[in-house]
């Protein structure tokens, strides 16, 4: 079974009509997926409040499903309201920082100060893309050590980004490599657990925008043990979000 | 088809295709030609001969789709018959692709086709019978369902991009989607031997 660190509901600006609750239940059966943890893609792109009104309700709808509050640093009253609103709710497992959409880097003081706030039960999952995301993601690890922070896609999708995905973590132990995207290089997961260890891996799929299956293809293919695949699929997961049983 | 063709020597490249072929019979010859080489005449000394398919990389050697010598050589291809593949690339890119060859009458198999430029690949497909995609990147949850109920199951055909990308992710995609097992058949093999003319 898997634990998908990275998936998202709502509507996407392309042809992608998987948008029920139904549906993603039907696509995390499809790929046996035990839980995921969503953030809202209307949250992301066009509104935070609605958007994560949205992902409270559709968690509701199975029991696989978690959600992480989408918050935008840049408007620091309003992400501190829904960090009041929602993080209190169990199934609220962390935060989603998104630099690209919200404009605000990872490592601002905006962001610092706004999740000055933020238990350290909570998770950080940082969209991280490119040498400089890596390396904002890296300050604000420091800036927290206590927490756990997920770099989303690992780096991007270029080598020379996943790379420096890689040495990011290697430089900052509270960090994890989370592995989706579109161009998944051939062995950057053996690379990945070679220098850093499959124990801060976590599977990611960006569903409903991308198929479970691309992500899920890699880790099977990668030359590493049965072991280092099932932390990476599911065992790092699980400790990380605190999910028991 | 050899990696020495994209990013070294498509002469040498393509000979090197061959002789693979004839020692492994299970590998289907694709020829490359970079067209920053290509002039058209003697002294280029391009053969499509013996090849199933011509596969181009305008995103890997930087060239652009509006280019006098790959309109050449695309007139060759069209003289041998054979099927054009090539790279979905950016917004607009694949709409400047399949028109030149569409000019030229050539079947084409546009490959990398993400969620990012599966519009643009949709509506091609609605004007021009002669088009397919390859599934090696078709990476939003519903894509096949949705291309395979739209335009049919006969205009995809499976690719993996291997070694450059992982093979077992496109080949879930399909294999796990919700389309009958006789269309995951055509998509998987079928289609790719029809289109390559293999019996």
């Amino acid at each position: 079974m898997i634990i998908d660190a990275h998936a998202h509901c709502g509507k996407w600006f392309f042809p992608i009509f998987c948008e029920s609750p139904r549906q993603v239940a039907g696509l995390c059966d499809r790929y046996e997926i035990e839980k995921a943890v969503f953030s809202s893609s209307r949250a992301i792109t066009y509104d935070m409040e609605s958007g994560n009104r949205e992902v409270s309700q559709f968690i509701q709808t199975d029991s696989r499903f978690y959600a992480y509050v989408y918050l935008n640093p840049g408007e620091y009253d309003r992400s501190r309201r829904e960090m009041q609103s929602y993080l209190s709710m169990p199934r609220f497992v962390g935060v989603k920082l998104h630099p690209s959409y919200s404009g605000e880097p990872a490592n601002s003081k905006a962001t610092l100060k706004l999740l000055e706030t933020l238990p350290e039960s909570k998770v950080v999952l940082v969209h991280t893309w490119g040498r400089d995301g890596v390396n904002q993601v890296c300050e604000l690890a420091t800036a927290f050590s206590a927490h756990h922070m997920i770099m989303g896609h690992m780096g991007g999708g270029a080598e020379n980004e996943w790379r420096a995905g890689i040495e990011g973590a290697l430089r900052c132990p509270n960090t994890y490599l989370e592995i989706c995207g579109s161009v998944l290089h051939h062995d950057r997961i053996r690379e990945a657990v070679g220098v850093v260890g499959s124990e801060r891996i976590v599977f990611g799929s960006d569903m409903t925008l991308l198929s479970p299956a691309f992500a899920l293809g890699q880790v099977l293919d990668s030359d590493i043990g049965k072991e280092d695949k099932r932390r990476i699929l599911h065992d790092n997961a699980a400790g990380l979000f605190r999910f028991e049983g | 088809m050899s990696l020495q063709g994209i990013y070294y020597d498509y002469g040498q490249g393509n000979e090197e295709t061959l002789q693979s072929s004839r020692a492994l019979p299970f590998i289907i010859p694709a020829a490359t030609i970079d067209p920053r080489k290509f002039y058209a005449r003697q002294k280029e000394g391009l053969s499509l001969e013996g090849f199933a398919a011509l596969r181009v990389f305008p995103d890997l050697q930087g060239w652009p789709v509006d280019y006098a010598p790959f309109h050449k050589m695309l007139e060759k291809a069209a003289s041998r018959q054979i099927p054009l593949i090539a790279p979905a690339m950016g917004p607009g890119k694949s709409t400047e692709m399949v028109r030149a060859a569409q000019a030229s009458g050539l079947v084409v198999i546009l490959n990398s086709v993400s969620y990012w430029t599966l519009s643009e690949a949709l509506v091609l497909m609605a004007q021009y019978d002669g088009l397919h995609i390859g599934t090696d990147m078709l990476d939003s949850p519903d894509a096949i369902e949705l291309v395979s109920d739209e335009l049919g199951p006969e205009r995809l055909v499976f690719g993996s991009n291997y070694p450059f990308t992982y093979f077992s992710g496109p080949l879930l995609n399909v294999q796990r989607s919700e389309i009958p097992e006789t269309h995951k058949r055509l998509i998987l093999r079928e289609n790719a031997l029809r289109i390559l003319g293999i019996r």
